[in-house]
């Protein structure tokens, strides 16, 4: 027996008597055996140095009475995917057949009846008024309509995967943890540089926020798969904008990037306005634009050189050099200036709403002679969004639209 | 700031007569007055100021980084509130010499940004309770 202390080998050799406790700890040293020590068997006072020592095998563990229900539930959450894998499985069954019955009643080849052709002809068989686009009647594929669910979420110790699965919103709360751990690192590094006087490293390395936007609360519902509320998801987004505040975001971008969605450029595509050709072979593009109560119509002649005609006037219509300038900046940064003539009708409003308006048409009838990283450069400096401001109503017990009275 | 009762065409006008008169005193050649006024705002924008904070009973003046839109409209303000107590005779005046001493690093609006970042320093111990 290696290992063991010389007394006790001795003692064994010698036919001694051992306690079994000592045994116990000899044998646990050898073998490495996890056994009680009643189990252990008694030495005799007599033997002849070569005596067998019997061990118990090792004692099963006995179910307690918590991992009995534990594995309860785990039983009970297996029987709830079950039923919930039967219940799709019948759905998409139906589905199938509903769609071939639909493709027969429209005459159309069951086969090839693709998910678009279901959704003209539900809206032709059952036409819907109702504003909202979620009321009307919709038929899709059930996995697109039931709502998804997680997978296991513990195993079958019972013991949850997720850390934080006793709040019931786990991944929720995971990511704001995350988000705190995130932007305390970054302050730490701040602390650094300033300590190390490398402040000039700073500059431009912060988050940019254009052209992308934090994703909806729906989007945000659906890649969490859990049911989050308005105020939880304010709070998300007020710590999320914290950490894109802090100098040194940059570093954190693809983890911010996860939770924002790119704003699209397509839309300009749909907004490209027609260029009709007149005779001598000018192109002229029109456009509308509006701001406040004003709204105006826009026409952009190429080639030209740099005139305007706003309501019958030139340029003098506007006395203030301001609105001069705002009529300018899309001709600036599209660099076109000089090489168009601009002619504008424009109603209601005043000087500020008149100019913004032409502004706009202005902007939206120069994406018809542009190119595609100038209309990228148009969008980002914002000459392309209506501005949705208009004048707030007074109300009833205010005194205008904000103040209220002293009393 | 500059604009009271709406009237944003005297507020221009305000602002463009100081420039005017920055430009015909200033010292530095090579510079625009428009230069001139962006170098009088960075020399009286702060770049750490103080915030009170209430942490288990006591109210603490914690310093804190100022975020860079807030510095420049800290600095905006200062400017046009401390030219405003100015002795001169009309407002594009005392603006212009406001701007023309915080270029130079005096001025009272120099001295507030000096002042809020002593405050800071004096308060430095409370850095960790960043919020």
């Amino acid at each position: 027996m290696a290992g063991v202390s010389p007394w006790a080998r001795k003692a064994v050799f010698e036919g001694k008597c051992i306690s079994s406790r000592r045994l116990y700890h000899v044998l646990l040293q050898k073998y490495d055996i996890q056994f009680s020590p009643k189990h252990v068997a008694r030495l005799s006072s007599v033997s002849d140095g070569n005596e067998q020592v019997f061990v118990a095998p090792k004692p099963q563990n006995k179910p307690t009475a918590k991992a009995v229900t534990i594995s309860r539930a785990m039983r009970a959450y297996m029987e709830q995917a079950k039923a919930y894998d039967q219940k799709m499985k019948a759905e998409v069954a139906e589905f199938e057949i509903g769609k071939r019955h639909l493709a027969n009643i429209m005459g159309e080849d069951p086969d090839s009846f693709t998910q678009a052709d279901v959704d003209r002809a539900i809206e032709y068989l059952l036409p819907s008024g109702l504003f909202d686009k979620k009321a009307r009647p919709v038929m899709k594929n059930p996995y697109e309509i039931f709502p998804k669910k997680k997978a296991a979420q513990f195993g079958l110790d019972g013991r949850p995967y997720h850390w934080m699965y006793f709040t019931i919103l786990p991944n929720y709360y995971s990511t704001l943890y995350e988000i705190t751990w995130k932007l305390e690192a970054l302050k730490e590094a701040e602390d650094q540089m300033r300590a190390e006087n490398r402040l000039d490293e700073m500059e431009g390395q912060s988050f940019n926020t254009a052209s992308s936007e934090w994703i909806s609360l729906q989007v945000l519902k659906n890649k969490m798969v859990e049911n989050i509320k308005e105020k939880e998801y304010k709070h998300f987004v007020t710590m999320m904008e914290r950490l894109v505040s802090h100098p040194l975001s940059g570093r954190e971008q693809d983890f911010i990037m996860e939770w924002r969605v790119s704003l699209q450029a397509e839309q300009l595509e749909s907004a490209m306005p027609e260029i009709e050709v007149e005779q001598g072979g000018r192109m002229c593009a029109t456009a509308k634009g509006e701001r406040k109560s004003s709204n105006a119509i826009v026409k952009v002649y190429k080639p030209g050189s740099g005139n305007f005609i706003i309501n019958g006037k030139d340029l003098t219509y506007f006395t203030q050099n301001l609105y001069r300038e705002t009529l300018l900046l899309p001709l600036i940064v599209s660099d076109h200036l000089g090489k168009v003539d601009v002619e504008a009708d424009v109603e209601l409003g005043g000087p500020t709403g008149q100019a913004g308006a032409i502004r706009l048409g202005l902007a939206r009838a120069l994406l018809a002679y542009v190119e595609e990283d100038v209309k990228e450069n148009m969008r980002l400096t914002g000459l392309l969004t209506r501005d949705p401001r208009r004048r707030e109503r007074k109300k009833p017990g205010q005194e205008g639209a904000r103040k209220k009275f002293t009393w | 700031m500059l604009m009271w009762h709406g009237k944003k065409t005297l507020s221009f006008k305000i602002f463009y007569d100081a420039l005017e008169i920055v430009r015909q005193k200033k010292t530095d050649e090579e510079k625009t007055a428009l230069e001139v006024w962006k170098d009088a705002l960075s020399n009286v924008m702060p770049h750490v100021e103080v915030r009170s904070r209430r942490v288990g009973g006591a109210t603490f003046q914690v310093p804190m980084q100022v975020l860079p839109d807030r510095k420049i409209s800290l600095a905006m303000k200062w400017l046009i509130g401390y030219s405003r107590k100015r002795n001169e005779k009309s407002m594009a005046q005392k603006l212009a010499a406001e701007i023309l001493s915080a270029v130079k690093e005096e001025g009272a609006a120099y001295k507030k940004k000096v002042d809020t970042r002593k405050m800071a320093e004096a308060n430095k111990a409370f850095s960790h309770f960043r919020f």
